[in-house]
């Protein structure tokens, strides 16, 4: 059941996180600041996929799929 | 010669790997994939910034939202149907499966959708990117579906156990992939040009 409610916790984040890009995409009118922003959002977003979705930690681990 | 000497016994060998080499070599071959596909990817978003900077013509913002939230929630879908048949649970696998294969042909059908109201053209620069970047990601959306269908014609005849799962696994991985590569090319092609 843990593994259920990380997956469900990783999407409230990836949610929350695209709203905010999509908020400061619209309110930023300086554009260094808002690519650097998005982009910033975007890393984040695929670190937490990376991590918790592709099991990152698992390329240097020894036991099995799960 | 030597090498037809060395060739079988280094067969041999291989054939000896323990099922967890076997898996651990699939997975690094699998990243290894990622990270060929990755300067793909990665040059298809630098030609965005190359040709036309942070500038866009009118995208549909809310349609780019809305696909981008629906790839979002298919990983999640992936992720249920992956822990599903980690732990046996066969129904909730089949649920995240559906879930999963609608999701993206929803995505597909916003991608087509957007290509087909769009306001530029491919002969323009942003057109040329946004076609190529769209277009190249849509297709491993559609291959994507593609593996999953076939996951759900195994899985239909009794395949895939927590012990043996690895075309799942792989199958998963890859729609996780093909969403990352998304949460770039979103803002790249409809954020920082700015919305309106």
């Amino acid at each position: 059941m843990a593994d259920f409610r990380i997956g469900w916790l990783v999407a409230l984040l990836l949610a929350v996180l695209t709203i905010v890009e999509y908020v400061f995409a619209s309110e930023m009118h300086d554009t260094g600041v808002r690519v650097a922003g998005v982009m910033a959002a975007g890393a984040v977003k695929a670190g937490f996929i990376a991590w918790f979705f592709m099991h990152l930690a698992r390329v240097w681990r020894s036991e099995g799929a799960h | 010669m030597a090498l037809a000497t060395h060739a079988p016994a280094h067969a041999a060998e291989h054939s000896h790997l323990s099922p967890e080499q076997q898996l651990r070599i699939k997975r690094a071959g699998l990243w290894l994939f990622f990270f060929s596909e990755s300067i793909l990817f990665g040059l298809l978003f630098s030609a965005r910034f190359f040709l036309e900077g942070t500038s866009a013509p009118h995208v549909d913002q809310t349609l780019g939202l809305a696909i981008t939230i629906v790839l979002l929630l298919s990983s999640v879908s992936a992720y249920t149907f992956e822990t599903g048949v980690a732990t046996e649970r066969r129904g909730l696998a089949w649920a995240g499966l559906a879930t999963t294969i609608l999701l993206g042909t929803v995505f597909a059908v916003g991608v087509g959708f957007e290509w087909a109201e769009a306001e530029f053209s491919r002969g323009e620069s942003f057109g040329t990117v946004f076609f190529s970047m769209t277009g190249v990601h849509a297709a491993h959306v559609v291959s994507g579906i593609g593996l999953f269908l076939l996951i759900a014609l195994q899985m239909a005849r009794g395949r895939y156990s927590p012990g043996d799962m690895w075309p799942v696994n792989g199958t998963v991985m890859y729609w996780h992939f093909v969403d990352v590569v998304w949460v770039f090319f979103y803002p790249a092609l409809y954020l920082v040009q700015g919305v309106e």
